[in-house]
């Protein structure tokens, strides 16, 4: 995640954003500059995003911006201002009230902005407040516009200016205004391109429609000049193709890692997959979807409850890495055993992903040690002290064993024996039904006082009480354990299972009593 | 081949761009037109200059406003015709024909009719307002197929189209659904700071108020509830989600405009302030529907019906009395509006 930062205004940029193409977002006007960081690793990148920073507006002049045909202001190196052009023009506080010509908005904080298009009569008014700007005109010259002929599509040169693309089935008409005329041959209008060149002298006038017929495929200028040399020329490049229209496609992808996957013929894609890679950012090239530009993903994730992450938009190539879009819950998702993510496109269709965790049993078995080692000792000291032990130490073990962990229903708990001391929870369990994910109590927990009990459950109560919580749920398992001592009880069963120490299980050397262990006690996936 | 420059009149382009939109200048639907080629031809663009270039290209024919050609625009997004994303940018949305039955679909996307026409010569594309309708003479051959799919088309089913099945109807248990949403991803107060907004507006369902627009109140004259909207100073609404509070002292759930409009239905069943939508019965039924309706619903009367809007921004739908049959029962159980016949 980037900062770009002016004076007190600041706004988060998703960094994948910005890789590989121009990213445009709205900022206030600035006298402060404006600056990138990167929180957290200020140190390494702020020499590199330093040389992106951009000097504030000036306070004691007008900043000026010419609109491009794409609609995109260009800032002005200079001030000079040519006739038909739009302009926007950022007013320092202050400045606005001299303004009486165009559109002016507030941007906030006594900061303005104008908009005009410069008209090619000048008012009195008009010219007097350029004056007070600081602001020149250009020499007189003629305006150009097309009009009533769309383009079929708009290409850029060289410079990023564009121009209009015309069909072959289209005579296209170029307006001449701006100039008054006294006589028929003042002006003239050129056309050359595709190696032909035409020319024209307009008629006495102040404004002139001109159809351009027989235009072949190719590149073109149209040029207007004056007699008088005191009178600039005006220039519009445009092409001709055959069939310049460019259409976006219903067309929709999703690339997992090196994956591409195409949807079916109602458009939908049902994808089996491990997302915990693509969502850890340790996946090459992620998870990433292809379809039109700007539509909507309704992001859903579904583990027992399906609830909706997070509402994206493609960008304007019709790209969106889902993974590094969600990012409160990468975790989530990450460290979930199974769960549906549903990308919803609307009527394009359904990316329903069905995640399935591979287990890494040498990942699993490192976190479980690193658990001990932060949080062991710790933990053995609150053995009988339920609701400390289990934040400190079985909620994060539970769910490293992939079991959520619910309260017993109260209804459940008032008739059961509380003799042995012990608390009763249950272990919740993920499976998929069809397509849908559901999320059961798979067994009972009772967590006991102190080891003895669990290496003694009969005697201490355990399996009288796990019974009775099996019964209530309608469960047939439950886990006996103090937290370290773990073992296994049947309902209604009167043979002592075997016990397993977690400790001694994740041990170097004892991987095969870890495999048991995880066998017993993990989620089976 | 050689150019050909020929003097010509306003009036006469002024004729050659009716015969190009199919419409005449004053018609709204030419403005729907040529919104559809302007942004065909730019791909993606800022709303702001798509509206300034239409509005230049008329500004030589005819006088019309750019709020006009904005709500035009708006209008566009909302059927579907351009997708839209936050901080005002729009691009066109492919071609979807929505398959009505009898060779016969409704048409989405933002190819323009003169391209359309000159792509399925054999087709009769009619518009009326910002809504566009295909038919064949026979069922759909394999060519019209391909054809389609070099375009990058699709054919899909009104429901489909729709959506009504991927989304939950308004009521308690989408409320529910947003307070969790709430718990889970909200911003915080000062998330707020950034953006230039006027007042915060709270949704108060008083069934006193007969209409969803003015059952906003502003904040400032103490009104409480959980569903807000502020008006960006760049002219769009943020729409925000809170326990109660206003988002500037609470956390809240950031909306986009279809989910509120879901949650103001949703909020006027649960207070007991459902709207009331009046309908004359006659050969046709003439639904009369004045507020703005979650896009899965708008999209399924857009395509069982005939719409029109009026000045005042109130839909006019018009049905078989066939087809009323189905969308009666739809109305009442995915918005809980009562429909009341003007006729009784």
């Amino acid at each position: 995640m980037l900062q770009l930062i002016a004076g007190d205004w600041l706004q988060p940029v998703i960094a994948a954003n910005l890789s590989g193409r121009v990213w445009r977002t709205p900022v206030p006007p600035s006298h402060e500059g404006y600056t990138w960081t990167a929180p957290g690793f200020e140190s390494e990148l702020d020499d590199d995003l330093g040389r992106l920073s951009i000097t504030g507006l000036p306070t004691d002049r007008v900043t000026v911006f010419r609109v491009d045909a794409a609609g995109i202001g260009r800032l002005l190196t200079g001030s000079t201002l040519s006739v038909g052009q739009r302009y926007r023009i950022i007013l320092p506080p202050g400045a606005a009230t001299s303004v009486t010509t165009g559109e002016v908005a507030p941007l906030g904080k006594g900061w303005n902005l104008w908009e005009l298009v410069v008209p090619s009569q000048v008012s009195g008014d008009l010219a007097s407040t350029f004056e007070g700007f600081g602001i020149g005109l250009s020499k007189a010259a003629p305006c150009l516009e097309w009009i009533g002929t769309p383009a079929g599509r708009y290409d850029a040169n060289a410079a990023g200016q564009s121009y209009p693309v015309f069909g072959t089935n289209l005579a296209p008409v170029l307006r001449v205004s701006g100039i008054k005329t006294r006589a028929a041959g003042e002006l003239t209008l050129f056309v050359g391109g595709a190696g032909t060149f035409e020319s024209i002298t307009l008629p006495a006038g102040d404004s002139w429609w001109v159809r351009l017929e027989g235009l072949a495929p190719g590149d073109y200028v149209a040029e207007v000049a004056h007699q008088r040399s005191a009178i600039g020329r005006a220039r519009a490049p445009f092409r001709v193709a055959a069939n310049p229209g460019v259409w976006p496609s219903c067309d929709v992808s999703l690339t997992l890692g090196q994956d591409l996957h195409h949807p079916d013929a109602d458009g939908d894609i049902e994808l089996k997959c491990d997302l915990g890679a693509a969502f850890g950012g340790s996946l090459e090239n992620g998870l990433v979807l292809q379809a039109p530009a700007f539509r909507r993903a309704a992001v859903f994730w579904s583990d027992g409850k399906r609830r909706r992450i997070a509402d994206l938009y493609l960008d304007e190539t019709g790209r969106l890495d889902v993974a590094a879009s969600c990012p409160p819950f990468e975790g989530l998702i990450e460290r979930s055993p199974l769960g549906n993510l549903d990308i919803d496109l609307g009527e394009l269709g359904i990316m329903r992903l069905l995640h399935h965790k591979e287990i890494a049993v040498g990942e699993l078995l490192a976190k479980l040690r690193d658990l001990i080692t932060t949080k062991g000792a710790n933990a053995e000291h609150l053995r009988g002290q339920y609701p400390m032990l289990r934040a400190l130490w079985l909620d994060p073990l539970l769910s490293l064993l992939y079991h959520g962990v619910r309260e017993l229903d109260p209804s459940h708990v008032q008739d059961l024996s509380a003799e042995s001391g012990a608390m009763v929870l249950l272990a919740d369990e993920l499976s998929r039904e069809g397509m849908r994910m559901v999320r059961k109590p798979r067994r009972v927990i009772v967590i006991a006082p102190n080891e003895t009990a669990v290496l003694n459950a009969k005697e201490a109560g355990l399996w009288e009480l796990a019974d009775q919580a099996c019964r209530k749920t309608g469960l047939t398992e439950a886990v006996l354990t103090d937290g370290f001592i773990w073992g296994l009880h049947t309902a209604g069963r009167k043979v002592q299972s075997g016990t397993t120490d977690f400790r001694e299980a994740v041990q170097v050397g004892r991987e095969s009593l870890f495999e048991t262990f995880l066998y017993s006690h993990a989620v089976t996936l | 081949m050689a150019i050909n420059l020929v003097i010509t009149t306003a009036d006469r382009v002024r004729e050659n761009l009716a015969r190009l939109t199919g419409h005449a200048l004053d018609d709204p639907a030419t403005v729907a037109e040529l919104l559809r080629h302007e942004l065909s031809a730019r791909g993606v663009s800022s709303r702001r200059s798509v509206c300034d270039n239409v509005q230049a290209q008329l500004a030589a024919f005819t006088d019309c406003p750019r709020e006009d050609i904005r709500k035009m625009l708006e209008e566009l997004e909302r059927s579907g015709d351009i997708s839209s994303a936050p901080g005002g940018r729009v691009a066109p949305a492919p071609l979807r024909l929505v398959d009505l039955g009898g060779n016969k679909f409704a048409m989405f996307g933002g190819m323009h009719a003169s391209a359309l026409r000159r792509e399925f010569p054999s087709a009769k594309i009619t518009c009326e307002q910002t809504q566009r309708w295909l038919a064949l003479p026979d069922a759909p051959g394999a060519e019209f197929m391909d054809n389609l799919k070099v375009l990058g088309g699709r054919v899909m089913s009104t429901a489909r189209w729709a959506g009504m099945d991927r989304v939950q109807p308004c009521g308690a248990e989408w409320l529910d659904d947003l307070s969790t949403r709430l718990e889970l991803d909200h911003c915080r107060p000062d998330s707020w700071d950034f953006e230039s907004l006027d007042e915060w507006n709270v949704y108060v369902p008083d069934p006193a108020v007969p209409t969803q627009r003015k059952r906003w109140c502003r904040s400032s004259k103490g009104a409480q509830g959980r569903l807000w909207r502020a008006r960006h100073r760049l002219g769009w609404w943020m729409h925000a989600w809170t326990g109660g509070e206003c988002p500037t002292v609470a956390n809240s759930l950031k909306l986009r405009q279809d989910d509120t409009m879901r949650t103001a239905f949703s909020l006027d069943f649960v207070s007991g302030a459902a709207l009331t939508f009046l309908f004359t019965k006659g050969t046709e039924i003439v639904l009369l529907v004045d507020a703005f309706l979650p896009l899965a619903e708008y999209r399924f009367l857009n395509v069982s019906g005939r719409q029109s809007r009026d000045e005042t921004g109130a839909c006019r739908y018009r049905f078989d009395l066939d087809t009323w049959e189905a969308v009666r029962p739809t109305l009442c159980e995915r918005l809980h509006v009562e429909l009341k016949d003007t006729n009784s």
